[in-house]
Parts: C-alpha cells; sequence; structure tokens
C-alpha cells in the first residue's frame, strides 16, 4: 500500500511505517493485554497496569515461563509512530485508502487523548454525608505529607509535599519540608509505599528489624497489594529548626488517628500522612442520597445523590448526580460511585462522588465518530467492489478447464 | 442473469465432495434419533397414591392458573413463569412425563411447569410420586445412604424416594456449609443444589394451603360459631385467624382445668399452628399481594400481610388485600377435588388480576405466558436442524432447486422465530436484549445467522446459508444450555440490572455493536473451519496436488467472504469497544481501566487488526486467513465468557459455574483442529502454493 521510499529520509522511515511493524506492535500489543488480564487474578489491576502498560519493558508470565516483551511506554511510543508514517503519511492516498485513512486519523486522535489524559487527568473522591459540604477532592491511591499550625481551626494553612517527592527515600537520601514562613524544616527519610506499624515485642529473636523505633514500635515494610489502594503508607521524619537542632523524631503512618505533634518556634504543629487533596473550584453539599432497590430485591436498580453546586460567588445550583449521568463543571466531572453503609440501612448515609479533571474528556465521542466514519467507508467501499466482482462474474461464461495434474 | 456450469466446474464436484459429509452427518442424526428413545426406557416404578387426580386438569383453569400474577426476582411476572425455572432447576428442562406404568389414572400424560406446580399444590401425593429431582451424579445419593439399582449415574428421582436420606442429608449440609464455597467438592456442591430443590418444592407445596386452616369434621360446634367458615369441613383464612381469636382464647379459657378443656385446646391448635407457619414462611413464600398504595411497589406474601394484622404498629391490611387473601386462601382446603378446585382458582386468578390490573402491572403478564408456551426459540432450534438437514441432502443430491429454496425458508424461518423471541423479551423488559449473557448468546446467534443469509444472498454458493444452519441451531442450543445454568445462579434470565447496567443508550449502543462484533468474529472462525476442512479436504483428495484456476478462484472467493466478515466484525468491535470506554467514562469516571472485561473486547479488536494487516502486507493469504479466524473464535470466547469467570474487576457479575470446563474444552479443541491443519497444509498444500491459493 505504501509507496517505495526513493530518498534518504523515506528510507529511513520506510520501516517505521511498515505492515510488519504493525503487525508485530499489535501482536505484542495484544499479548500485554491478554497475559497482563490472566496475571490480574494474581496481582491485580493496579499492579498489572504499572507492569505491563505503564513501564518501557515487561517479564510477561505465560503459565510456567517469562517472556520478556517490550513494555506499554515502548509499544505505544513506537505504535503511534508506526501510525503516523505508514497509516497517515506514507500511504498511498487513493479513493480505495479514504477510509483507512480516515480511521487512522481517529486512533490517532484517541491515542492523543489518552496521552492528554495520561499526562494531566486527576481522579478522585468527595465522601458527603447528607448535609455536609465540601469543596475538594482526594485521590485514590496518590499521598502527600501535611503539615499545619494545630492551633488554627478554619481556614487553616497547610504546607504540602506530595507523595512524588517522597518516593525512593531508604533511610540514605532525605526530602525537605520547608517553607520561608516555618521557623524549622521537615525532614523525611524513609518512606514506604505500603507499611505497618509494628510492636518491637513481636519480632522474633534473632529477626533484624532494619527500622528505627519509637516507644517500641517501628514501621515494617509490606509486600505491595494487588489494589494499591490498599497500601498504607509511613514515613520516618524528624523536625528540625532552621540551626539544625531536632525537635521532633518519629515516624507517621498513613491511617493514624492523630497526626503527630511537636512544638516549634512557640506554636503546636501538626504532621501528617493522607490522600493527596485538590480543590474544587466550587463546593458540593449533598442533600439526599438515594437508593432505588428492584422491588423486593437488596439489589439497588438506580442509585442518586441530589446535591447543590455553591459556585465562588454563593450561587447555589441544585443538581442531581445519577448513575451513568455525572455532573459536569468548570473542568470537572463527577459521578455517582458509591454510597454507604454499605447495607443501606437508613442512619447516616454517604454518598461516594468520583471526582476528575481530564481535559481530553471528549476525545473519545470524537474519535469513535470518525474512526466509525473510516471503517464504515472502508467496509462499504469493499463491499461494492467484491459485489461488482461477482456481477462480473454472473455475467462472464466460465471457461471450462480440464484438471492441471 | 443465471448461467449453467459445466458438470465438471469445481463447485458442482465440490458438492458431490461433500455428499460423503452430508450421508455420514445423516447417518449419525438418525443413529441418534432411534438410539435415544431406546436409551430412555428404564423400569418405571408403580405409584402408590390414595387420592390421585382422576382427570386432566381442564384448559381454562390451567391458562388461569399459568396467569396469577406474582412478583419475583424484582419484577412482576406469570406463575407459569416461576414454575418454568423451578421445573427447569429441579428437573433439567422444562417438561415431565408421567410414564404409563406408573398406574396413576391420566398416565401417560405429558406435564407442562404449571401443571406440576397444580399437583405439586392440590394433588401433593401425587405428585411426590414423579421422578423430576435430577441427580447429576449418584455419588451424591450414596453420600445420603440411598442406593437405586438399575438407575444411571445421572438420573432423577422421585421427592419420595430422596426423603429416605433426609436426614443423612442435613447432617452432611451442616458439614458442608461450614466450609469455604471454594473448598467443597463437586458431589457436594451438587448435595446443596439438590437439597435446595427439595426444600423450595416443600415451599410450592405450601404455596396456597399454609393460607388456610381447617379445623376438621369433628371441631365443636363453640368454636365453629366463632369461624362459621369451618363449618362442614370448610377451610378459614388464616388472615382471619387473628381477627377473633381474643373470643377463640376466651372460648378456650372458659372450660380451662377441665377435660373439656383439652378438647377445646386441642381443637385451636389448628389455628394458632397455621398462624406460626405462615408467619415462618414470610420471607420464603410467593409475592402475591399488591400494595393498595401505588406508591409501594414492592408485594408482599401471605405472612407479610398477616405481620400486619399481627403487628399493632403496623397498618392493617386494607379490604382489597383481605379479599384478595380470602380468594386465594379458598384454595386452601380443596386440594384433591378437582370440582371445586376449578371454580375456585378461576376465582382466585380474577382476584389477582384485578389487584395488578389496579396498579397497571397485569398487562405484560398474558404476553410472557405466551413468550414461554410459544417457545420461539426451541422453535428456531427445529428449523435451523431442518435446514441443516436439507442443506445436505442438497450436498447428496446436487443441482436440485427445492432443497436450496427449502432450507432458504428453515434458515429464514429459524431466524424469524429467534427474532421475534428476542423482540417479545425486548416488549416484556423494556430494554435492548443483551443485557445477560444469556440475552448475548440468542442476539450474536440471531445476528450470525443474518450475516450468514446475507453473505449466501451475495456468493450463492450454499456454504454461507450451510454455516448459518450450523450456527443457528449450535447458538439455540447453547442458549438453552446456559438458560439452565443462569436460572440456576439466578432464578430467571429477565431478572433486574445492577445500576450501572440500567441505561438503555448504553445498552443499545456499546452493547449491542460490541457483541455484533463477536457475532462477526464467531463467524469468521465458522467460515474459517470451512474453509480449512474444504481445502485440506480437497488435497487430501488430490494427494496433494495443485487447484484448477475454477478451483483457485472459488478458495479465493471464500477467502474473501471470510475476510470481509471480519472487516465488519473490526468494524462493530472497533465501536463498541470505544463506546463502552465512553459509558465507563460516564459511569465509573475514567475512560480505560485495563478491567478484564475492556481487555478482552481489545484483545479481538488488535486481533483482527492484526489479521487485516497481515493480509494487506501481504504476509498471509487465504489459508493464513482462515487459521487466525480460527484462533480468532478463541479469542471471542475469551472475552465473552472467560473473563466473567476471573473474578477481577467490575464486570465479574457474570460469573457461572462449568463454564470454564466448556471453554478449556473449545480452546484444546481449537489448538488441535489448527494444529492438524496447520499439519495438513504443510503435507497436502505447501508444495504446490505457487499454484494455489494457500
Amino acid at each position: 500500500m505504501a509507496k517505495k521510499p526513493t530518498t534518504l529520509i523515506g528510507k529511513i522511515l520506510s520501516p517505521l511505517g511498515s505492515f510488519w511493524l504493525a503487525v508485530g506492535l499489535l501482536v505484542n500489543l495484544f499479548l500485554l493485554t491478554w497475559l497482563g488480564t490472566l496475571e490480574q487474578v494474581e496481582k491485580g489491576i493496579h499492579q498489572v497496569q504499572e507492569e505491563y502498560f505503564e513501564s518501557w519493558i515487561v517479564f510477561a508470565r505465560a503459565g510456567s515461563l517469562r517472556l520478556l516483551l517490550p513494555g506499554g511506554y515502548v509499544t505505544m511510543g513506537l505504535f503511534t509512530v508506526n501510525l503516523l508514517v505508514g497509516g497517515m503519511v506514507r500511504i498511498r492516498k487513493s479513493r480505495r485508502t479514504v477510509g483507512v485513512i480516515i480511521a487512522h486519523v481517529g486512533i490517532a486522535l484517541m491515542m492523543l487523548g489518552g496521552l492528554v489524559e495520561h499526562a494531566t487527568s486527576i481522579y478522585g473522591r468527595i465522601t458527603l454525608v447528607e448535609g455536609e459540604q465540601g469543596a475538594s477532592f482526594e485521590e485514590y491511591s496518590g499521598w502527600e505529607l501535611v503539615l499545619w499550625d494545630a492551633a488554627q481551626a478554619r481556614d487553616v494553612q497547610e504546607y504540602t509535599l506530595p507523595e512524588g517527592r517522597l518516593e525512593g527515600l531508604d533511610g540514605g537520601t532525605q526530602r525537605l519540608l520547608e517553607s520561608g514562613d516555618l521557623p524549622f524544616r521537615i525532614v523525611a527519610t524513609r518512606y514506604m509505599r505500603n507499611s505497618l506499624p509494628t510492636s518491637v515485642t513481636k519480632v522474633s529473636p534473632g529477626e533484624a528489624i532494619d527500622a528505627p523505633d519509637y516507644g517500641g514500635f517501628f514501621l515494617a515494610e509490606q509486600r505491595r497489594s494487588k489494589e494499591s489502594e490498599a497500601d498504607i503508607p509511613g514515613l520516618y521524619l524528624r523536625a528540625e529548626t532552621l540551626n539544625g537542632r531536632t525537635v521532633a523524631e518519629s515516624f507517621i503512618f498513613g491511617r493514624d488517628k492523630h497526626p503527630l505533634t511537636f512544638e516549634a518556634g512557640g506554636k503546636n504543629w501538626a504532621v501528617a500522612l493522607r490522600h493527596r487533596r485538590h480543590s474544587m473550584p466550587f463546593g458540593l453539599r449533598l442533600e439526599k442520597f438515594t437508593k432505588d432497590d428492584h422491588p423486593g430485591m437488596s439489589m439497588a436498580r438506580a442509585y442518586s445523590s441530589s446535591v447543590v453546586q455553591v459556585d465562588a460567588d454563593g450561587t447555589e445550583v441544585p443538581v442531581l448526580i445519577e448513575m451513568n449521568k455525572p455532573l459536569r463543571s468548570d473542568g470537572l466531572i463527577i459521578y455517582q460511585a458509591s454510597y454507604g453503609p454499605p447495607e443501606g440501612v437508613p442512619g447516616e448515609p454517604y454518598s461516594v462522588l468520583a471526582v476528575s479533571r481530564n481535559p481530553s474528556d471528549r476525545i473519545p465521542w470524537i474519535s469513535v465518530a470518525v474512526i466509525a466514519l473510516g471503517l464504515v467507508w472502508t467496509f462499504l467501499d469493499r463491499l461494492m467492489l467484491f459485489l461488482s466482482k461477482e456481477r462480473r462474474r454472473s455475467v462472464q461464461p466460465t471457461p471450462v478447464q480440464g484438471d492441471q495434474r | 442473469m443465471m448461467i449453467h456450469q459445466d458438470p465438471s466446474t469445481l463447485s458442482s464436484r465440490w458438492t458431490m465432495g461433500l455428499s460423503r459429509f452430508a450421508s455420514a452427518m445423516l447417518a449419525l442424526v438418525l443413529g441418534l434419533l432411534i438410539a435415544a428413545p431406546a436409551a430412555a426406557q428404564r423400569k418405571v416404578e408403580a405409584a402408590e397414591v390414595d387420592l390421585p387426580r382422576t382427570e386432566a386438569w381442564p384448559e381454562e383453569v390451567v391458562e388461569a392458573f399459568s396467569q396469577i400474577p406474582v412478583q419475583d426476582a424484582g419484577r412482576v411476572k406469570p406463575l407459569s413463569t416461576v414454575a418454568g425455572f423451578r421445573m427447569l432447576n429441579t428437573n433439567g428442562k422444562r417438561s415431565f412425563e408421567v410414564p404409563a406404568g406408573s398406574g396413576l389414572p391420566t398416565a401417560p400424560e405429558k406435564l407442562t411447569p404449571t401443571t406440576w406446580y397444580l399437583d405439586a399444590m392440590f394433588f401433593p401425593e401425587q405428585a411426590r410420586t414423579y421422578e423430576v429431582f435430577l441427580v447429576d451424579d449418584n455419588a451424591v445419593l450414596e453420600a445420603m445412604g440411598l442406593r437405586f439399582e438399575g438407575r444411571k449415574r445421572r438420573d432423577r428421582y422421585s421427592f419420595n424416594q430422596l426423603m429416605a436420606g433426609r436426614g443423612e442429608m442435613e447432617e452432611l449440609a451442616k458439614a458442608i456449609y461450614a466450609k469455604e464455597a471454594a473448598e467443597r467438592t463437586r458431589v457436594e456442591t451438587q448435595l446443596l443444589v439438590l437439597r435446595n430443590n427439595l426444600d423450595q418444592y416443600e415451599m410450592v407445596e405450601r404455596a396456597f394451603s399454609s393460607l388456610g386452616a381447617r379445623l376438621g369434621p369433628e371441631a365443636p360446634a363453640g368454636l365453629v360459631e366463632l369461624y362459621p367458615e369451618a363449618a362442614d369441613g370448610g377451610t378459614v383464612s388464616v388472615q382471619m385467624i387473628p381477627a377473633r381469636w381474643p373470643e377463640a382464647l376466651d372460648w378456650q379459657k372458659a372450660a380451662a382445668g377441665t377435660a373439656e378443656g383439652d378438647t377445646r385446646a386441642e381443637a385451636i391448635e389448628p389455628l394458632w399452628r397455621s398462624v406460626l407457619l405462615l408467619i415462618e414462611l414470610a420471607d420464603y413464600g410467593l409475592a402475591l399481594f399488591p400494595a393498595d398504595d401505588l406508591g409501594v411497589e414492592k408485594w408482599q406474601t401471605a405472612g407479610e400481610v398477616l405481620e400486619r394484622r399481627l403487628d399493632p404498629a403496623r397498618q392493617d391490611p386494607t379490604d382489597q388485600e383481605v379479599a384478595l387473601f380470602g380468594a386465594y386462601a379458598e384454595l386452601a382446603g380443596l386440594g384433591g377435588d378437582m370440582e371445586a378446585l376449578s371454580p375456585a382458582i378461576l376465582a382466585a386468578f380474577e382476584a389477582g388480576k384485578a389487584a395488578a390490573t389496579r396498579r397497571g402491572e397485569f398487562e405484560k403478564v398474558p404476553m410472557e405466558v405466551s413468550y414461554y408456551k410459544r417457545d420461539y426459540f426451541t422453535k428456531a432450534l427445529v428449523f435451523f436442524l431442518l435446514g441443516f438437514l436439507t442443506v445436505a441432502l442438497s450436498w447428496l443430491r446436487p443441482g436440485g432447486v427445492l432443497l436450496p429454496r427449502l432450507t432458504w425458508f428453515f434458515v429464514a424461518g429459524g431466524l424469524a422465530s429467534a427474532t421475534v423471541g428476542v423482540t417479545v423479551r425486548c416488549l416484556l423488559l423494556e430494554r435492548p436484549p443483551v443485557a445477560t449473557l444469556y440475552e448475548t448468546i440468542l442476539f450474536i446467534t440471531s445476528i450470525a445467522v443474518l450475516v450468514c443469509l446475507v453473505a449466501e444472498r451475495l456468493t450463492k454458493e450454499r456454504v454461507a446459508l450451510a454455516l448459518g444452519t450450523t450456527l443457528g441451531a449450535a447458538g439455540m442450543f447453547l442458549a438453552m444450555r446456559y438458560e439452565a445454568v443462569e436460572a440456576a445462579s439466578q432464578g430467571d434470565t429477565m431478572g433486574g440490572l445492577i445500576a450501572v447496567l440500567n441505561t438503555n443508550f448504553w445498552l443499545a449502543t456499546h452493547v449491542t455493536t460490541v457483541t455484533m462484533g463477536y457475532s462477526a468474529g464467531l463467524l469468521a472462525a465458522a467460515l474459517g473451519h470451512v474453509w480449512l476442512v474444504l481445502r485440506l479436504g480437497r488435497g487430501l483428495q488430490s494427494r496433494g496436488a495443485a487447484l484448477t484456476r475454477e478451483q483457485s478462484e472459488w478458495f479465493r472467493r471464500f477467502g474473501r467472504m471470510t475476510y470481509g466478515v471480519l472487516c465488519f466484525g473490526l468494524l462493530f468491535s472497533v465501536v463498541g469497544t470505544i463506546l463502552g470506554g465512553v459509558w465507563a467514562n460516564d459511569s465509573w469516571g475514567r475512560f480505560w481501566g485495563w478491567d478484564p472485561k475492556e481487555n478482552g473486547a481489545l484483545m479481538i479488536v488488535l486481533y483482527e487488526l492484526v489479521i487485516l494487516h497481515s493480509r494487506m502486507g501481504g504476509y498471509i493469504k487465504d489459508f493464513g486467513v482462515a487459521v487466525l479466524a480460527v484462533i480468532g473464535g478463541s479469542i471471542v470466547a475469551f472475552s465473552w465468557f472467560h473473563v466473567n469467570q476471573l473474578g477481577v474487576g467490575l464486570h465479574s457479575y457474570g460469573f457461572t459455574d462449568g463454564v470454564l470446563d466448556t471453554l478449556w474444552t473449545y480452546y484444546y479443541l481449537v489448538a488441535a483442529f489448527v494444529a492438524v491443519s496447520l499439519g495438513g497444509w504443510y503435507l497436502l498444500v505447501r508444495p504446490r502454493r505457487n499454484l494455489g491459493a494457500a
């Protein structure tokens, strides 16, 4: 289908846009998807996603074998190049290939949307009890270190350090949480993505403890869970004055009921690990959560949250957020995700709303239309070609030929 | 314009070659038809019943009884539907033949689910002799301490036969329930299923009999004065017992401490026992009683209605509810009396119908009764099998006109029957017909047959037509088997949907398009099978000789048909998969989450892209397309059913026991077929590939 290259650039680009590369990449992506799906049973979706699709290289498990395959980044990167070079630039432009080109444009658009989403989107949730109002959402699995003046009750000034800055801390290096208006700094020394506070008395004789203990407890590093949401991080840190005097030293755990507090510069300060928070440009107040069951069953056929959107200027707009019918406003998309208590009995019903900020939210709609147009065009074109051949065959007498043996 | 081909041309020789295959298939089918009745014969035990039913149930009674409205699994449906699924779960099929040797007055007689229910409720002694309890493995019976001579490993037994081992069964069940479900053996799981079927059957027996109490002919006059309905062996509606209970207690206490007091206590006992029984059954009985308040959707069981009467904090049943209760309670004491039963059943139906009609919930009940009675999918199966027969015969006698036309008629008839069935389901459920795995089988089969008919219209080779009969029959057979599986796990194939699926827009767009993609993938796999069988068969016949030009052309056109179906499949798979992502974006807040079901759909897309790009790049030709299309069938199966069995992600609600075994069998068969095809290609086709179309 592609033209033969005559120029040097063409000769270089030729393999990048070739069918064999396309087939190879498609086969690899197929293998990644298939083996990754099977491995989800053992490792869970999130870990497989990281290992197979958000990686450069992967040791995929195929039964008892281990296959070394290019990871999702390599495959998708080359795939994009192949698509652009082979499917849009070097492809022969004719009536026959119009549909194919359109379909390729649609796929490229969808991949672009995916790239934008991967690079810029944020996903999280906001949990509201009836009557409660919130103006921020927290990520599902992302964490942050947060510090604040423990005496403040309203309009709290927070200092944060995102999880990305803490990852890789193994005791040998350190990261600082500091600010010009703070009379001290927090020195983070060791971060564990999944951890468990453990009593030193629980350690078997002869077993080494590889982390310092405070008050008879230390943080034991745990294996990553199947679902990343189940991982609870822990952090060793110390607070020291600007001249290096330690005022507090301990560890904090993601599920601590109370923050670690200490005194510095004449004030009480609190420090904790929490799911990373993002503020929203408007507030949401849950008026009523409704779970509508199939009659006589405990299975919900619908659930919805009647909320009031409170804009920055105080304007209140009532909105109903239902399953499959999210609220889209100010670049955020808010969905009905879950509810509680789990059994749905009356009491203190709360609603969990998923929140996402995804600039490419509508790209799939456009790309599916473009791809469908291209594929329908191609399919109809091939069908017409087939039919015209059949018509020609039926009007021409078939020559009688003997067996060529 | 039609032209006459020389008999030496490929098509004619081709069909000659097929005739041997057709003869073998016909012999097999006829052999099975002859062998089946012979295999079914076995010794029948005579039933000893004091009060048997002496005549067939009158048609109008069966019709009325089948239409009694009841709320079950989240919707209002006819009683016959409940009976149908109970029978399917118990008996493995929706009919039962009372054998001639049973000694029962109406034998031999074919029972439908409705007449089985009627017998179980009103002639329980007789119905307990029906061998309707399917036991898949007689090891279950051995575990219960039962042994029956001359029975097969998988056989059916009566309630009476099984009751002998009930005590042992209960002990075993306690131990089995103490285990985790995953640790239970196959036999243990089957024992629990059988136990549940026996329990459910006992519930059926009590459905109406528990609504009334009888005092017997010797009832003291004082008590009959309080409950005049009980005079002459009449039945007191349990609903009425609490209303006069203080007076009844006073009457009993008036003679306390005397011999008469004991007699009175004994006489009053059936009344309070009936009340207690109904309360006990409150959570398990049939929900026959709609609320008068139109805002209350849930229907109540008799026990729940009675609980309202007994609980001073709750509203008493309304007059209409009491009247409906009374109409059903009338049936309680009429067991064994066909003459009295018939008008009582008609009256009960009218009362139930009126109550449901007031709420606008009856109008679909007759339609559903008709849907199951007409049995569209069994009819479609018969049509497809007849089509298979005529297409096989047409291969035996090539050149005829009648048989191909008959095949067209049968395939179109099968498709029409299946389409009507699917449409009626849509009307009943008010949603697109693709929300459950069972429904996808029906839909995918119908689409595959439709595409076959279109392909046949375009190619006129009779291959697509033959494939239509095969796929149609296989799909309908699979649907019937899967209906039993889904009924066992959910009790209905029209049950309520979880919230995320409760959207007609997405069911109509994403699910229909993606299942059409599945359909095309399976059809391409079937075409690939046929292409390979014919091509390798041809190679075997000619001992590897090259094809003639006509033969080559014929295979090329066949290959193009497979390729075209793959293109069709790719179109729907791509659009369906992306629409799925858009739906996920609107319901779960992300376009793609690497969920197994999403991955399955993506795998189909990627795989079809591999085939099409390999073909366009010239890396494979028709043989390669056929082999890859055959493998593609197993990828569709993986995406359609297997991913739901992994227990991971947001689509694991479709888990069903036994499906994995079937899937693995299919994968192995595909692997074996591909291996044989590759071997055949190497030995018979490859040496001449420069001359042929491989």
